[in-house]
């Protein structure tokens, strides 16, 4: 499910799920089709969930859409128009625009690839995506242990595969590991580096 | 409590950084014999993907770039690769950066370092 979401009074998006937690706070208005109106993503329980919010019930029971005074601040033609219009504009405030399942006029430079790196043929439910440590798999190979960091950056691998498959279990199951063995590679560099100096001062207070 | 054990291992952790940069700028691994050796080049005879790496930080920290490019090129490369996809964390640069970073660390990035790792080190022996 994408979203749009409101910042600095600009439509911005859709985006997906993912993607739009790392570019919102809470209190940020967002819709998507199926939304009655622009809602505070604290009050949208999906959202509430990813963004590891305690869900908040929306405060206006009246059934009418809240934003009276807000749909004074965006400029925009005729306020019962459907049609998309070709610049970008505001929403209207009076509701979306239900047949094409977008708020008033999206404006194309304003939105993102459909496909991202999470969003695929498999629905996910809104789920994240499980890291890959793909960064702290190169360096315990390069800088550390590469047997170890080797199979890291091959787990690291396997999480994109198999997210993008829909195996959603097992992709987190290879973050882990791939989390493991770039631990393992460092850990054993440090112990050799450990062991050396030993070495080292053994040798040395022996005189050698 | 938490806090401050945070605190503790953030102060541990710089001072640990500026010795070893002390150390590796005052003395060069090439001529001195304090350093630590490459496990797998003292074994087989043959370099693995990060030696010269200590060489590279010597040279980086005496300003020689080309030198220090020279000793160990992946490093450098897989360097600012890692420092390129942090920044674009910051979400200052928008939802279409962080997209960006995505693809930059996905699956083919993987595949991509896997590949790159494996044929330097062969290349690095080879010639």
């Amino acid at each position: 499910m994408e979203y749009f979401y409101i910042e600095n009074n600009s439509q911005m998006g859709p985006l997906s799920v993912d993607l739009l937690i790392t570019q919102i706070k809470p209190d940020t208005k967002v819709w998507c089709p199926g939304m009655s109106d622009w809602t505070r993503a604290s009050e949208v329980p999906e959202l509430a969930l990813a963004m590891g919010l305690d869900h908040q019930e929306p405060q206006d029971l009246s059934g009418y859409p809240p934003n009276v005074e807000a749909s004074s601040q965006y400029q925009g033609g005729n306020s019962n128009s459907p049609e998309y219009q070709t610049h970008q504009q505001q929403p209207t405030g009076l509701g979306q625009n239900v047949s094409g399942g977008y708020p008033a006029a999206p404006n194309n430079a304003n939105t993102y690839m459909q496909n991202g790196a999470y969003n695929n043929g498999a629905n996910n439910n809104g789920m994240r995506k499980p890291d890959n440590y793909l960064v702290l798999a190169i360096i315990s190979t390069v800088l550390c242990c590469w047997p170890a960091g080797i199979v890291s950056i091959v787990k690291a691998a396997k999480v994109d595969s198999c997210w993008a498959r829909g195996e959603f279990d097992e992709a987190r199951r290879n973050s882990d590991e791939a989390k493991k063995w770039a631990i393992i590679s460092i850990v054993v560099a440090l112990l050799v580096i450990v062991l050396y100096f030993v070495f080292i001062i053994f040798a040395a207070a022996n005189g050698y | 409590m938490q806090k401050k054990f945070t605190i503790l291992i953030a102060v541990a952790a710089i001072i640990f950084v500026a010795a070893m940069a002390f150390v590796y700028f005052k003395y060069n691994p090439l001529e001195s014999n304090m350093f630590p050796k490459c496990g797998f080049y003292v074994i087989t005879g043959w370099k693995c993907p990060g030696c010269g790496s200590q060489r590279a930080l010597h040279f980086l920290l005496h300003g020689q770039f080309a030198e220090s490019f020279r000793q160990n090129p992946l490093l450098w490369v897989g360097g600012i690769y890692i420092a390129v996809t942090q920044l674009m964390r910051l979400r200052w640069f928008g939802p279409r950066c962080e997209q960006l970073r995505l693809s930059l660390t996905g699956l083919w990035a993987s595949v991509f370092w896997l590949v790159a790792i494996i044929a330097y080190w062969v290349l690095r022996n080879v010639f």
